[in-house]
């Protein structure tokens, strides 16, 4: 997947008005909570057909350290 | 006699390869009943046969109870072979922790397929003259969430609701058969269903929910109790109840 059609995706997934960047702080986003956890979690199975453990989301902090987590190899650029 | 004796009883327990059905199995072993044991996965089956009381009269069925077309057949066989059934434990049952908006019309047929239905299936069976004793208990395993609500769990939820709110109804029809139908609401027990979830939800959720238990969380010896309750002689006035086993969960 493209990194720009990720962070839209991303972005619609947590209905966050603010258009995110991978610089972006997940845990700082307004719209971002316990449940948006499980969305996440729901979006990367979905999406990149992967099981994230939740123990990761700990480290999680922006959106660049999702990407890492679902694995660069997922990204076309 | 002690009347929470099982002895001379045959009781069918769903669910029997793991967590709260693996120990109503057991306990209901140790109790004197005789058991036929219902579960998808033979090995783990298996190992709930090796854990039982000694000399335990047990018989298998692996089978999906979701698709219910032989079910009767292959009940009846096991019927032949250790005698008219005096009792019925559902405790097969799935948990998916989810956003709403994650939630599909397959997620709440899944849920509700083995949940609620393949156990009101079972219960049309087993309350058929030719399969039942003269008294009979059916034990429907349901949830606190079936009571009180928690996020991600709408389908799980509904689907306990389902079984509390279906057994009464059970009981009201079923009385007039001599059988007893009652539900067991737990909260949060020490199984592989739970350490499922705990790994969905993450560690900061999980201590959330521990926190909500004022005795911590239950062992399935706790549920299995409960059940023996019911399905012995000392619940024989007992019927189209909910009985909650949870720590306190529900208290507060």
């Amino acid at each position: 997947m493209k990194t720009s059609v990720f962070l839209e995706k991303l972005q619609e997934e947590l209905e966050e008005d603010q258009t995110l960047t991978l610089e972006t702080n997940l845990k700082e986003l307004e719209s971002y909570d316990s449940i948006s956890l499980l969305s996440v979690i729901a979006f990367v199975d979905e999406n990149f057909n992967k099981k994230i453990d939740t123990k990761h989301f700990k480290d999680i902090e922006t959106v660049s350290d999702l990407a890492d987590i679902i694995g660069k190899e997922n990204f076309e650029d | 006699m002690n009347s929470f004796s099982l002895q001379d009883k045959t009781i069918l327990i769903t669910g029997a390869s793991s967590g709260i059905g693996r120990s109503c199995s057991v306990e209901c072993s140790k109790n004197g009943a005789a058991l036929i044991l219902i579960a998808r996965n033979e090995e783990e089956l298996q190992k709930t046969v090796m854990m039982l009381a000694p000399d335990t009269k047990v018989e298998t069925i692996t089978a999906d109870i979701t698709d219910g077309e032989n079910l009767e057949g292959l009940i009846a066989e096991k019927v032949d072979i250790l005698g008219k059934i005096s009792g019925f434990i559902h405790c097969a049952g799935i948990e998916k922790t989810l956003p709403l908006k994650k939630h599909t019309p397959q997620l709440y047929n899944d849920i509700f397929a083995i949940n609620v239905i393949s156990g009101f299936e079972i219960a049309k069976i087993l309350s058929l003259k030719k399969y039942k004793n003269e008294k009979s208990s059916f034990v429907f395993i349901s949830s606190v969430a079936g009571m009180v609500g928690e996020i991600g769990k709408a389908a799980y939820s509904a689907s306990k609701g389902a079984v509390v709110s279906g057994a009464r109804s059970l009981a009201m029809e079923l009385s007039r058969s001599g059988i007893r139908v009652n539900s067991v609401s737990p909260a949060m027990v020490n199984t592989p269903i739970l350490e499922k979830m705990f790994d969905a939800i993450g560690e900061e959720a999980s201590q959330e929910i521990l926190k909500k238990h004022p005795l911590g969380i239950g062992e399935p010896e706790d549920v299995a109790n409960a059940c023996i309750f019911l399905l012995s002689d000392a619940g024989k006035w007992v019927t189209g109840s909910n009985l909650v086993i949870d720590g306190g969960y529900s208290a507060q």
